[in-house]
């Protein structure tokens, strides 16, 4: 779940940390080597609780990283920016703009769970959502490109495919939905919708011609419920 | 020389993660997305494998394999399905295909099932 992980860049310094961080929190730990590798897994993945960056990082520095991925990509993530221990500044914390500074040597991992509580950065309610990522992970060994494209084509294929199914069920032909049902069903396993799949079961295998119109307004809204989520964790599925 | 797999799917979400997960097996892939796209492609090309739906758009997918079952006896075919097609499973194993996975599939799965068909 995309909430759930803290990215971390720059370990060198703090590396002896990332466990206690781990163990802290509850939260994955994505290690990163620079400010580059963040801002691709953010593109790819989505959004996180927090991300942890040395002020120093390369090639963007930790307020270049932090610009990017609010303003370009439009992740609002919280950020730990850790500086220097002698140049350690006050903590900045306010609602529209969390920007977190600490030391550059993270002794206490226990406050880390606090501060994303703080900011926003941990979504209690993530095992709410309505999709998942698990099988696309799978599938491609976690290649971000292969899980952004296939979240691209749910979008469109299923869409077209809900726009057929509202047609035939307009006119309560059984037989078509049942044939369209079977062919999107697929899409809604493959994003871990246990209800779109049973919808498409019931349009499959059960529905009279009754039934078949409710069923498909139910599977729309499913759709829409995935989608609007996925455009939440991945902005730039709104533009495609 | 890589191995030559037809995949004949209309869902484009399996079509992309069976492209993504067989080419990254070594083999070559064509797709077609309907059972007509499929008879030409299989007239007019060479495979050493084809992996069908069962439900397809213009030919049904038992249609198909009899089709290919006249024109190349021995050309292996795995069958995708549903969990809940035993019937036409059965129909297409009675008709000579080499083996089935259901879809969503699992990729350890369809590897091993598409090694083991190919080296029949």
């Amino acid at each position: 779940m995309p909430n759930k992980k803290i990215l971390f860049t720059e370990v060198n310094k703090v590396e002896e940390d990332i466990a206690n961080i781990a163990n802290e929190t509850g939260l994955e730990v994505i290690q990163s080597s620079n400010s580059f590798e963040i801002i691709q897994w953010v593109k790819s993945n989505g959004t996180a609780a927090l991300i942890i960056i040395n002020e120093e990082s390369s090639p963007l520095n930790a307020y270049q990283t932090q610009s990017y991925i609010r303003h370009e990509l439009d992740f609002q993530i919280p950020f730990l920016i850790l500086v220097e221990t002698d140049k350690l500044a006050t903590v900045i914390n306010n609602n529209t703009d969390p920007l977190l500074f600490f030391s550059d040597s993270i002794k206490d991992a226990g406050f880390i769970k606090d501060i994303i509580k703080k900011t926003k950065g941990f979504d209690d309610n993530d095992d709410e959502k309505p999709y998942s990522l698990e099988y696309l992970k799978m599938i491609s060994e976690g290649n971000e490109k292969f899980i952004f494209e296939t979240l691209q084509l749910f979008k469109s294929s299923v869409k077209i495919k809900l726009d057929e199914l509202k047609a035939v069920a307009d006119v309560g032909e059984i037989k078509n939905a049942g044939e369209i049902a079977h062919n999107i069903k697929p899409s809604f396993e493959m994003l871990g919708s246990e209800t779109g799949r049973e919808i498409c079961d019931d349009l499959c295998y059960r529905a009279t011609g009754e039934e078949i119109p409710g069923l498909v307004t139910r599977l729309n809204d499913e759709y829409v419920k995935i989608v609007t989520q996925l455009e939440i964790d991945f902005p730039l599925l709104k533009e495609k | 020389m890589k191995k030559r797999i037809l995949v004949i799917e209309d869902n484009p979400m399996i079509v992309k993660s069976l492209e993504f997960k067989l080419t990254k097996d070594g083999y070559d892939i064509t797709v077609a997305l309907d059972g007509r796209a499929a008879l030409e492609i299989i007239n007019n090309n060479d495979f050493d494998l084809v992996i069908t739906d069962l439900m397809l758009p213009f030919i049904t997918g038992t249609q198909l394999i009899e089709h290919i079952k006249k024109i190349k006896p021995s050309l292996a075919i795995i069958v995708l399905s549903t969990a809940t097609q035993e019937d036409i499973i059965m129909d297409a194993f009675n008709m000579g295909v080499d083996d089935f996975v259901t879809k969503p599939f699992s990729p350890n799965e369809l590897s091993l099932r598409v090694k083991r068909s190919l080296s029949k």
